[in-house]
């Protein structure tokens, strides 16, 4: 029991980094809560162009000039190569059009006529193209029917003003999960930072040289002793990982009290044991307190910013994936992003989700294997 | 009085260097034993084997009758042992790192309190109970440390060089403390590589020199190894080598060396060796500043056996 008393009355040293840890998981989870991610709005963007109109302000002309200005932001650009180049170059605009002298009348008699475009490529250049395409397409399939070009425009105008109401089913709570995503997420940064951190100082304190052959020559069996320790990293893990849940449950109460929650839980709980076994690792290997600071910023770090802790995960380069699966916070984090598009929760759902914990047990007892190898061959 | 360690014929190698060469010895309780030897002779090495934390070639080692093991949890928990080294956590106060180390011992909180409040004030550490270790001077750290291992109040005591990189009056604290704890009843086994604690401390004295005994006895019993009775030194300007060599005639005169102005002369047993010379310098005109007389000292044992100072 002494053993077990003073390894917390040792940590108690470090309360400054885990309030620290926790303290920034408080904040950036705060933070997620004003993020707004319904998943069921959807607006249109209007992209920045401008229309240089040599032709005649008639027919055609008039009808495509009078639907971009409808559809997009119509800008003025003093008519000259270098302003109309600079407009580009500062995104004044992402698309000029040039429509050239006699287009309406070449257009009518089928020789199909090119608009001169200057673009800078990006997005709202494309969604100008689109735009362009979609009037002249549709002008096009009316004027092959031989129609008049009074009837081609009022026909183009009415069939490209149709609208579509599109509406966005889902029945999960897709801001609330998002929040609780983000904030799981990043709590694979400070859950792993503070294992590996306090596990290894306190640890170090405990198989300083001096301190064990102290404790060797005591009555004190090494069994109890050894035992003392380990529950006191696992009691330190227990309390961790229910702070922070208690902490999620403040932050993002409307998921956690779902089985969305639940699983999230489950997740965090088998990952937080997951950071005490590595934690145990680095212990056993190292003693320099200022070595175990480094390495728990390394591993925490590393592996928030490579498997999507801090950044989404599609935003990661298909190399980088690829090597992460080596290390127990990308399983952890894919099943973060696995929970959040469950939609129902059935035995079938559920199956990937215990495929992610199966791989992070894995990891777990692949850690204590090699602790267990480590201190063997240290003895 | 009965046998507390019963050491036989331990051997300990490391590869090709024999750090221990079957060294024997016993240590009766209540006494203070000292095993006096230079850096590197195996005094720590046959403490760790006795202690168990090294395992030994050869031999035996029986403490209180029993034969001490690494499992010989029934011994150790009558055993106190303060190494050559701080060995208390950084993280702890003084008050803590002692209950800490005295838990080990003993569970009973109630008790434990008494013991350590008491190894507290024996050590005079009662103004610094809340302070950390970085915040104690080095003789204050190597009390803290003393108490770690007395706390519990062991029948036995191990003392690896305590006193090792510590200043004079620490020092003095500290031996006048390890003679409280024999006169409080505890038997003592105590490594130096300083004659002069050995002498001061020691019941008994085991001189030890690249793993093997040399000499053991009392301090009187082991000065008699030095074959010499006593040393006087003065100092003498000019003594030219004749008149050394008519030194040398004067009864018992075993040995002189002249260096700078000081004229050391050792003496073999004999009778009024101080008066004779005392009446052959005025007799000769020789003047002389200081002079002092001392008796053999373990250092003059040590050479006389080795043909090497203690201190080399």
């Amino acid at each position: 029991m002494i053993v077990f008393n003073y390894f917390f009355k040792i940590l108690k040293q470090y309360k400054v980094m885990i309030i620290l840890y926790t303290a920034i998981l408080v904040i950036f989870g705060a933070f997620s809560l004003n993020t707004n991610d319904t998943g069921t709005d959807f607006t249109i963007t209007k992209p920045d162009i401008c229309i240089i109109n040599q032709d005649k302000d008639s027919g055609i002309t008039q009808g495509l000039t009078q639907y971009l200005t409808e559809n997009a932001n119509r800008k003025d650009i003093k008519q000259e190569e270098e302003a109309l180049s600079d407009a580009l170059f500062y995104r004044e605009v992402s698309y000029i059009i040039t429509i050239p002298e006699n287009y309406q009348t070449d257009w009518l008699a089928g020789k199909e006529p090119k608009l001169i475009i200057q673009s800078n490529g990006n997005y709202e250049a494309s969604l100008a193209e689109m735009l362009t395409n979609n009037y002249l397409q549709t002008a096009d399939t009316y004027r092959k029917n031989n129609l008049e070009e009074d009837q081609i425009i009022e026909k183009t105008k009415q069939a490209l003003d149709q609208k579509i109401n599109i509406e966005m089913t889902s029945n999960l709570n897709n801001n609330g999960l998002s929040q609780a995503n983000f904030y799981f997420n990043f709590a694979n940064y400070s859950i792993l930072a503070i294992c590996i951190f306090v596990v290894g100082m306190v640890m170090s304190s405990f198989r300083k040289e001096m301190i064990k052959k102290r404790t060797m020559v005591s009555p004190m069996k090494p069994k109890n002793y050894n035992r003392a320790n380990f529950l006191g990293i696992i009691v330190l893990g227990v309390a961790l990982w229910a702070v922070y849940l208690v902490i999620s449950m403040i932050l993002v109460k409307d998921v956690m009290f779902t089985l969305h929650g639940l699983y999230y839980a489950i997740n965090s709980f088998i990952f937080t044991i997951c950071a005490l076994s590595i934690a145990f690792l680095i212990g056993s290997i190292l003693q320099n307190k200022e070595a175990i600071s480094g390495v728990a910023n390394v591993i925490s770090l590393g592996s928030a910013f490579l498997c999507g802790s801090f950044v989404p995960v599609e935003w990661l380069p298909d190399s980088i994936l690829t090597i992460v699966h080596i290390l127990p916070s990308y399983w952890y984090i894919q099943n973060n992003e696995y929970i959040k598009t469950m939609e129902e929760i059935t035995w079938e759902s559920t199956q990937p989700f215990l495929m992610n914990i199966g791989m992070i047990i894995l990891f777990i007892i692949g850690f204590l294997l090699v602790t267990n190898w480590f201190s063997k061959r240290k003895k | 009085m009965s046998k507390v360690i019963e050491v036989k014929d331990l051997t300990k190698k490391y590869k090709e260097l024999t750090a221990v060469d079957h060294l024997s010895f016993n240590l009766e309780e209540g006494e203070i034993l000292g095993l006096l030897g230079p850096n590197g002779s195996g005094k720590s090495t046959t403490i760790n084997c006795i202690l168990s934390l090294l395992t030994m070639n050869e031999g035996e080692i029986k403490i209180f009758g029993k034969e001490m093991k690494p499992n010989a949890y029934d011994i150790k928990k009558d055993i106190g042992v303060i190494f050559q080294e701080v060995a208390v956590f950084e993280e702890l106060t003084v008050y803590e790192n002692i209950d800490y180390f005295c838990g080990l011992y003993i569970n009973n909180k109630q008790e434990r309190k008494e013991k350590v409040e008491k190894a507290i004030e024996f050590v005079g550490l009662s103004e610094f109970k809340k302070f950390y270790p970085k915040q104690l001077s080095g003789g204050l750290l190597r009390r803290l440390n003393i108490a770690c291992g007395i706390a519990h109040e062991p029948k036995l005591i191990f003392l690896d060089e305590p006193t090792v990189a510590v200043d004079p009056q620490s020092r003095n604290n500290i031996l006048e403390g390890i003679k409280a704890l024999r006169d409080k009843g505890a038997t003592i086994l105590y490594t130096t590589h300083y004659m002069e604690e050995a002498e001061i401390l020691c019941d008994r004295i085991i001189i030890m020199d690249k793993g093997k005994i040399i000499a053991q006895g009392t301090k009187n019993e082991l000065k008699e190894l030095a074959g010499i009775e006593e040393k006087v030194t003065l100092e003498v300007e000019n003594l030219p080598q004749e008149k050394q060599e008519k030194l040398k005639k004067i009864p018992n005169i075993e040995e002189i060396k002249y260096e700078g102005n000081q004229l050391m002369i050792s003496f073999q047993k004999g009778e009024n060796n101080f008066t004779h010379l005392l009446e052959w310098l005025k007799q000769e005109k020789i003047s002389y500043d200081g002079i002092y007389s001392e008796k053999p000292s373990l250092n003059d044992v040590f050479l006389q056996l080795t043909g090497k100072e203690l201190r080399d």
